[in-house]
């Protein structure tokens, strides 16, 4: 279990919205794309290594924690893993943190990227690589109000109070019931209220209807796949220029459009630092000739979608309808309801060059370095692949084994235990969050059943085949 | 979060320049002393205690000198025979100087400070009587074991042949000489800071509510007979709810006519603003507890820099509205770290029947 104060990290996430164009800005955007291609937008260029420096050491999120309480509060120990290039104060922050002076003269450690888009494999950090096993399932509002007890006054109790303050509009928006899915499309849609599109001048009070309450279950897909992708978000509406969407993150703090200009300056080096990161390597041994059986069942079961590997690569950047995918429909047609936060972002800054455009399907993802990236689905209800292609052995109610963590390589996923009873069946609160139970809405584990037909060789081959993306 | 190390820096700059240097009591309004380096680190050394107590009475009532910090505190209301109230508190708190016992001779070594506050309110205008002292746990000065807490002449012992706690404590003008009996076999166990669980889960302790009280007050007029009900609340560990930084801290124990027993632990921003943290615990006479989220008691005049002396609790569950609130606009005590300590009454409804009942209140960081 998390320390509670790793509640109020998380709440720096990455975001979710929706898609793009290169045309100006158009006032009340709104449309629903249509399932099948999408078409690519040319990104603007930037430097790999600029934007690896400024992920691990630039204060892209504006407000945050005062160090002196940071510090004070004894709340975040040691950095487990140290990132290459980490300079200044930064290098003595847990990872998930970087370092900033606000305009006050007050430094402030503040969330990066890192806090869902890096996670353990193997006792090493992998950048990009989707945390499935962040606890968002208590009030980040609570442990943001406690370390008010270690800020002192003056500027330091401004920028605190600026930050809490933030934490405490979104969080009802964020909690959510299990441990490992992320709320971030929720939390943008709460960021999203309370600001003026045209300004980002920030009101306590909600300028449009918040989003419900509960947030839907997604998982943070990884970083590796944007090279290959033309849209952003498992809906594939993040359409356009997909550096407004990756700094969205600062709609946490950002109130001003300068701000927000010159992070985006920034951002087209994280942009171009994403889109040059390659899927890790399989750690383990991989049987050769069944891997090569894999491929060409892979080849005629799998490649219409998910696209073909090695020297013949192509990934055709296709949304999946609902109907013909079957898997969970409650996000995506969350995310075409959504209809306000889809016109703020495009009357907004952020959809200056871009355009949020989702459509009821969800996009058939590239699959470098899938074995990797388990839970599968856009809400990580399925476990392992295995699991994947055998609907039949897929569990209705289970959990992830957090401690220790311990892959499965016959399976191609993270160890769990699959359970008899859902939520309800726990002895206790805490017991019941760290269930699974994809009876809930949202959390639903049907769906691409294209697996079932393969005999069990042909699903053992496919599975070896993938351990070579 | 690390709130029993807020603790452990605020009283360890006060009370190792009070106790280590000088061991005699020392009255309210004294100068702070000077900060020591280096004690936030002391307080770190301490492990969070295991995240599930075993809780073992009488044992637990004793002290955990292992434990970074701990607190006694009483709270009351005494009637003499004359009807005449008086209500009281009396907090002894020990800290740990390190996790391990001292190997020395000297009579004055010692690993522990203890340092105790005592209020005693007759509800009439005009300042309580309040007195704070604190002192090194060597020489017999202070110390807690084989059943007694004390400080100097104030003590508190738990008689284990009758269940019951004996309280002693005096300031210039008034002395009280008390014996506790609980009504309910055994304390209601939390765990994590009292009222902030959630946030702050390194500590554990527990209430006890529904005392009898029996005893005496002597004063300059004499020695009064008195009766009357109280509560204890225990509570070791690394984390202690303490107001610092930008945060208050308000407490409140409530007993109503009816058997009822409120407490209530509440942290909120000095300045206004933000989300309240903590919350109440209501008992039933019955002894049905029910939790009440902190958010749910506000000060009925709204937030402001000063002691707010007037609050309301609006529960859905149970279904009840009680105003906790005094008319003594009085100034916080001025013990090291300013206090608003004091009686207050507590009425209201609960459905549709009236509840009424006295409480104790506690403001600090305003």
């Amino acid at each position: 279990m998390p320390h509670p104060l790793k509640q109020v990290a998380l709440a720096g996430l990455a975001l979710i919205v929706v898609s793009a164009c290169s045309e100006a800005p158009v006032p009340d955007r709104f449309a629903i794309a249509d399932p099948g291609p999408i078409p690519q937008t040319e990104q603007r260029p930037g430097d790999p290594e600029a934007g690896y420096r400024t992920v691990v050491n630039r204060g892209y999120v504006t407000c945050g924690i005062p160090y002196s309480a940071f510090v004070a509060s004894d709340a975040f120990g040691e950095p487990r893993h140290r990132l290459p290039g980490r300079e200044g104060r930064n290098a003595d922050l847990p990872y998930l943190f970087n370092s900033t002076v606000n305009a006050d003269g007050v430094e402030l450690v503040v969330n990066n990227c890192l806090t869902c888009h890096a996670s353990e494999f193997n006792g090493e950090l992998v950048v990009g690589l989707g945390n499935p096993f962040l606890d968002f399932t208590g009030d980040p509002a609570v442990t943001a109000e406690m370390l008010g007890a270690f800020v002192d006054d003056g500027p330091a109790a401004a920028a605190w109070a600026k930050w809490a303050d933030r934490i405490g509009a979104i969080a009802p928006y964020m909690v959510t019931d299990t441990v490992g899915p992320n709320p971030a499309p929720n939390l943008t849609m709460a960021l999203m209220a309370h600001r003026d599109p045209r300004t980002l001048a920030w009101h306590d009070e909600p300028l449009l209807e918040p989003p419900p309450r509960d947030p839907l279950p997604t998982k943070v897909p990884p970083w590796w796949r944007m090279q290959h992708k033309a849209a952003m978000f498992h809906h594939g509406g993040g359409r356009g220029d997909h550096v407004r969407f990756m700094m969205m993150k600062s709609l946490v703090c950002t109130d001003d459009l300068p701000e927000a200009r010159e992070i985006d300056a920034w951002f087209t080096d994280v942009r171009a630092y994403i889109a040059s990161l390659e899927a890790p390597e399989y750690p383990y041994p991989v049987d050769l000739e069944l891997a090569a059986t894999g491929e060409r069942v892979f080849e005629r079961t799998c490649s219409a979608c998910h696209g073909t590997y090695g020297e013949d690569r192509h990934y055709p950047n296709l949304v999946i309808d609902l109907e013909t995918i079957g898997t969970d429909a409650a996000y995506a047609r969350q995310a075409v309801a959504a209809e306000r936060f889809v016109r703020w972002f495009n009357r907004s800054f952020y959809g200056e060059a871009a355009e949020a455009k989702p459509a009821l399907g969800y996009v058939a993802p590239p699959l470098d370095g899938v074995w990797a990236t388990a839970p599968y689905l856009h809400n990580g209800s399925v476990p392992t692949i295995a699991a994947l292609l055998d609907s039949s052995q897929r569990p209705t109610y289970w959990r992830l084994r957090q401690e220790p963590r311990e892959y499965d390589q016959d399976a191609l996923g993270w160890r769990f235990d699959p359970l008899e009873h859902g939520k309800g069946g726990a002895p206790d609160a805490g017991e019941a969050k760290s269930i699974y139970d994809t009876t809930l809405e949202g959390y639903g584990n049907g769906g691409h059943g294209f697996g079932d037909d393969l005999s069990d060789q042909e699903r053992r081959a496919v599975l070896e085949y993938l351990k070579r993306l | 979060m690390r709130v029993w190390i807020a603790l452990g820096v605020v009283l360890a700059f006060l009370l190792l320049w009070m106790s280590l240097w000088n061991s005699s009591p020392v009255r309210q309004g004294a100068a702070v002393g000077p900060a020591i380096e280096g004690l936030p680190e002391m307080a770190q050394r301490f492990s969070d205690p295991p995240g599930k107590w075993d809780y073992r009475f009488p044992e637990d009532h004793g002290s955990h000198p292992e434990q970074f910090g701990e607190y006694w505190l009483y709270t009351g209301l005494l009637d003499d025979a004359d009807g005449t109230p008086l209500g009281f508190k009396l907090a002894i708190y020990r800290l740990s100087l390190t996790p391990e016992p001292v190997e020395t001779e000297s009579t004055w070594s010692t690993r522990e400070i203890f340092w105790a506050q005592l209020v005693l309110d007759s509800g009439q205008p005009g300042q309580p009587l309040g007195e704070e002292r604190f002192s090194r746990g060597a020489a017999g000065l202070s110390g807690a074991r084989d059943g007694r807490i004390w400080l100097d002449d104030w003590s508190v012992n738990h008689d284990p042949d009758c269940a019951c706690f004996s309280l002693t404590a005096s300031t210039d003008d008034l002395s009280i000489e008390l014996t506790l009996f609980p009504e309910t076999p055994e304390p209601i166990p939390f765990k994590g800071v009292p009222g902030l669980e959630t946030a702050a889960p390194g500590a554990h302790g527990y209430w006890w509510p529904r005392q009898r009280v029996q005893g005496y007050v002597h004063g300059a007029g004499g020695s009064r007979q008195v009766t009357g009900e109280a509560m204890l609340e225990h509570a070791w560990g690394r984390r202690l709810p303490v107001a610092q930084g930008q945060m208050t801290l308000n407490r409140f124990w409530v007993a109503l006519a009816d058997g009822t027993s409120i407490r209530c632990v509440q942290l909120r921003r000095r300045s206004g603003g933000g989300i309240p943290l903590g919350d109440c615990l209501w008992l039933s006479a019955e002894g049905r507890a029910l939790q009440i989220s902190g958010r749910d008691l506000e000060p009925s005049t709204g937030h402001s820099a000063d002691y707010p002396l007037q609050w309301n609790l609006q529960s859905s569950e149970p279904t009840a509205s009680l105003s906790l609130r005094t008319e003594q606009k009085r100034a916080p005590l001025d013990f090291r770290l300013p206090v608003w300590s004091g009686l207050m009454q507590a009425e209201g409804m609960r459905d549709g029947q009236s509840l009424e009942g006295w409480g104790w209140l506690e403001l600090s960081g305003y």
